[in-house]
């Protein structure tokens, strides 16, 4: 049992006597937060490593393939190529090589290509941030929306009318939905251009595509919450204050039920990464998803591999934001034993 | 009262033939209610739980659950007809006249805002004020709720300040609309006994000076004596008497007033003795001079622990703590939270480790016992929590909570098991037929009954009871007390007995020590005690006991 555990069943039954040794500060909980999101780096470099190291298919040929299918490589340029990249060594050894070079940001080449690998995953990043950051924000704007509009309102049938999307919404797969857009605005009423990447007019659809099912989950959640966040006896004494109703559920129960809601924000990152794989290729967008989908299909390893390192870290440091905003957003909770106090 | 009408103001609350229904009910919660609160009196609505007492209170300020509907009646706050008003009108009566403080201070304060927050926003919700007015009057509201520092407590957070505090801050906001009349439902459940005294007179203070109004809503008919000029009481949805605080202390009418009133601890100031119904076996009752059964010689306890701030502290939760109580007598242990009286319990009842001193139960010394060597005391101690509704495995059958003990010591085949089953619900005054139900189908006193069972079903001679009574309804706590009385006389038990009421303690104790801060700072004979305290805190214990103001006017 740990000292904390100890002083919470201890309970209020108890004197306090403070010895004033060792205050654990804000920079001492960051540098362990950080530390732990080097590990997970570490964890998931070593993971794809192993994954490929292990996976029955082979650089070289791939390389040599190249241009002209079908046609057999040489083995003396095989062999050259192979001591070139290094596969001849023994697999410690391309593993220390490959871990050296991460940590100078050198994620080496493109097989297909030829380019650097940070160079191609940089080049793809601008319109996979423009869509994912969009449909984030449309995501949040309908989640809250909905379950907001759904725990406010004071008529039954508007209320389950507006509950019934979100378990819709999570459960349609994304290309589906994709589909479905394309051919009702661009094919039959021609609102929009079916593919591309040219300003708004081609985001409009990507975005709602991808923003769905994030925004299904942010009010299934949400919408729960405010729920049992509007029985507590808090917003009853904010009622009996004679509160107008908006400020109620504005002020009071919002900020509330907001907490769990900002555990799915990390969540979805990780599925709008997912995401933009099936939209952009859907849609015919560049970007990091259409990267991975050519690059895997291509069985394209250090591009792969680069993607993998690149989404960990946008995981890691989402999650450390999120961790690092519910205290404000709850004074209950402190960063020092990051859990909620007993009330 | 009807002829005085014309000339006098119109009363501060008036309630007539209410009838509220909770949907899928087959009938009325509160069932053709009517009241009437003069401006300026304090009248005390008293019933047990499920009474209709609570819906009652809510009805009036239209803070209904939802599934409840006022089917039939009026309510009129001074001359305003609440049932019939818009939403936004009624925002002006929410605050503006009715002030309302809640049952459970702990929770009914926003978490996530300063408290200084939520009583600025009450004060602007019905004054046109600037933002630093209005805080300017908060401040003032938390000094006159007896806050010291007002500026600074303003600042704090509702987890930052004891559930005392709270209140005073549910009090405060409920003052902040200058309201008529006051509505204060269960003020003081789940405090301290002489917290209870001190939000309650702080609340007689704040009423007396600006001539409010109050329906003060409450189980104990010792506090509504205590604080109130006329009460009413309700029973299964009806008010079944109403009158004068005295005129009906003295001579209540109704069968359950005066079940209420043999009920209230504060009111019943002696030991209670076994009930004469039930036949004596043959086990003598205790000669006084008997040996120790259970020493505590000089237990301390202390716990290394981070504060949530992150520093290192020592807390010292039980200090030297001495006392021994004779075979088959009640000791009681009477402490506010944080005394250290749970963690004494604790240490006697096994679950907790003493860090020095001696614990002797019978002929065997229980501090040094470790791991295997604490089974065989197992049987001779067991113990009881304060919440029967945590304390049972909601998916066990009553059959199963109570023959546990008895398959663990492998007493008796399942058959004998089954028939000691029966005969111990009977002994603590179960129905047979509770034996197949599961504890969310049995109210909280069958609750405790059945807790009780599973403790004697092994016939341990000492019981802990930690709180037994603290969650139950007056009038359940009498019959839960008179219960444990009787089982005692049957059985010759030893009780340790933990409260923070001497009201209680007085009725079931034949010593008492009185504890603070981990130490125990008095201790004697019960009836010692009470007549001479000591100590300072002995004495404001005992101040904390309601006592009626025998017919004493506004």
């Amino acid at each position: 049992m740990t000292a904390i555990e100890t002083a919470l069943l201890a309970g209020p039954d108890e004197t306090v006597e403070v010895s004033p040794r060792g205050r654990r500060t804000l920079t001492r909980y960051l540098l362990g937060r950080i530390g732990q999101g080097v590990f997970v780096l570490w964890a998931a470099f070593t993971l794809t490593f192993a994954l490929l190291y292990l996976l029955p298919s082979d650089p070289v040929s791939i390389m040599l393939n190249i241009g002209d299918s079908g046609s057999f490589a040489d083995p003396e340029q095989a062999a050259a190529l192979r001591a070139e990249y290094g596969f001849d060594r023994p697999v410690i050894v391309q593993y220390w090589q490959q871990l050296t070079g991460v940590l100078q940001l050198d994620l080496g080449e493109s097989i297909r290509t030829g380019r650097a690998v940070t160079a191609e995953v940089l080049a793809a990043l601008p319109p996979t941030l423009v869509l994912a950051g969009s449909a984030l924000l449309l995501a949040v704007i309908l989640g809250v929306g909905v379950a907001f509009l759904a725990a406010y309102t004071q008529r039954d049938g508007l209320r389950r009318a507006l509950l019934m999307f979100p378990p819709l919404g999570v459960s349609l797969p994304t290309f589906w939905i994709g589909l479905m857009l394309l051919q009702i605005f661009s094919f039959e009423l021609g609102w929009v251009p079916a593919v591309g990447n040219a300003g708004l007019s081609t985001l409009v659809l990507p975005m709602v595509t991808l923003a769905i099912p994030t925004a299904a989950a942010i009010a299934q959640v949400l919408a729960r919450s405010l729920f049992s966040v509007s029985r507590q006896p808090y917003v009853q004494t904010a009622h009996a204050k004679g509160l107008p109703r908006t400020r109620v559920y504005g002020h009071h129960v919002l900020r509330n039920a907001a907490l769990p809601v900002l555990t799915v924000l990390g969540t979805s990152v990780g599925g709008l990464l997912a995401g933009s794989v099936v939209t952009e290729t859907v849609f015919s967008r560049p970007g990091l998803g259409r990267l991975t989908q050519t690059s895997v299909g291509a069985q394209d390893i250090p591009v792969v591999q680069g993607i993998v390192l690149f989404s960990a870290v946008v995981f890691v440091v989402v999650n450390l934001v999120v961790d690092l905003l519910y205290p404000v957003l709850d004074p209950r909770i402190s960063v020092h034993d990051g859990s909620r106090r007993s009330v | 009262m009807t002829g005085t009408l014309e000339a006098a103001p119109p009363p501060a609350l008036q309630v007539s033939g209410l009838h509220v229904r909770y949907r899928g009910a087959d009938r009325d919660a509160v069932r053709g209610v009517d009241l009437t609160v003069r401006p300026g009196e304090t009248v005390a609505l008293v019933g047990e739980s499920g009474s209709g007492k609570t819906t009652l209170a809510h009805a009036v300020i239209r803070l209904l659950p939802a599934g409840a509907q006022i089917t039939a009646g009026a309510v009129s706050v001074a001359d305003d007809p609440v049932l019939t008003l818009s939403e936004r009108r009624m925002r002006h009566i929410r605050g503006g006249r009715i002030g309302l403080v809640p049952q459970d201070p702990t929770v009914s304060l926003n978490p996530v805002h300063q408290i200084g927050r939520q009583l600025v926003e009450a004060v602007r919700a019905h004054r046109a004020v600037d933002a630093a007015t209005a805080r300017g009057i908060a401040l003032e509201l938390l000094a006159q709720v007896g806050f010291d520092h007002p500026e600074v407590r303003a600042r704090q957070y509702p987890h930052q300040l004891s559930g005392g505090m709270r209140q005073r801050v549910l009090i405060g906001i409920a003052f902040a609309g200058r309201p008529d009349l006051l509505l204060a439902d269960e003020p003081t459940s789940g405090l301290d006994v002489t917290v209870q005294k001190a939000v309650l007179d702080q609340i007689d203070t704040l009423v007396h000076e600006r001539g409010t109004a109050v329906l003060l809503v409450t189980h104990d008919l010792g506090v509504a004596a205590e604080r109130a000029q006329r009460i009413v009481v309700m029973y299964d949805g009806q008010v079944v008497e109403q009158g004068d605080a005295a005129e009906l202390l003295s001579d209540p009418q109704h069968p359950y007033t005066r079940r209420l009133l043999a009920a209230a601890p504060s009111l019943r100031p002696a030991r209670l003795s076994p009930s004469t119904t039930r036949p004596r076996p043959d086990t003598p009752a205790p000669a006084p001079a008997a040996p120790p059964f259970l020493l505590v010689d000089r237990v301390s306890r202390s716990f290394p622990a981070t504060l949530p701030d992150g520093r290192r502290s020592i807390l010292h939760a039980v200090r030297d703590v001495s006392f021994t109580v004779p075979a088959g007598s009640t000791f009681a242990l009477v402490g506010e939270s944080g005394s250290g009286k749970t963690t004494t319990a604790r240490i006697v009842a096994m679950h907790e480790r003493a860090s020095s001193g001696l614990v002797r139960v019978g002929d065997t010394p229980i501090t040094g016992l470790t791991g295997g060597g604490k089974r065989p005391v197992r049987r001779v101690v067991q113990m009881i929590h304060q919440n029967p509704f945590s304390s049972l495995d909601p998916r066990w059958t009553v059959q199963r909570i109570v023959a546990e003990p008895l398959r663990a010591w492998r007493i008796g085949t399942r058959a004998e098991r089954t028939r000691q089953v029966v005969e111990l619900l009977d002994r603590v005054g179960l129905p047979a037929s509770v034996i197949d139900r599961r504890p969310v189908e049995l109210s909280g006193g069958q609750r405790q009954r059945v807790a009780i069972a599973r403790a004697l079903s092994i016939r341990p001679p000492l019981l802990v009871l930690d709180e037994p009574v603290s969650a139950l309804d007056v009038s359940v706590q009498a019959q839960v007390l008179q219960l444990l009385v009787d089982l005692q006389a049957e059985l010759g038990t030893t009780y340790l007995f933990i409260s923070h009421d001497l009201a209680v303690v007085r009725q079931i104790s034949d010593a008492v020590g009185v504890m603070r801060a981990g130490r125990l700072v008095e201790a004697g004979p019960t009836a010692a005690v009470l007549r001479e305290p000591q100590h300072a805190y002995t004495r404001a214990l005992i101040d904390a006991i309601p006592r009626p103001t025998t017919g004493a006017p506004a």
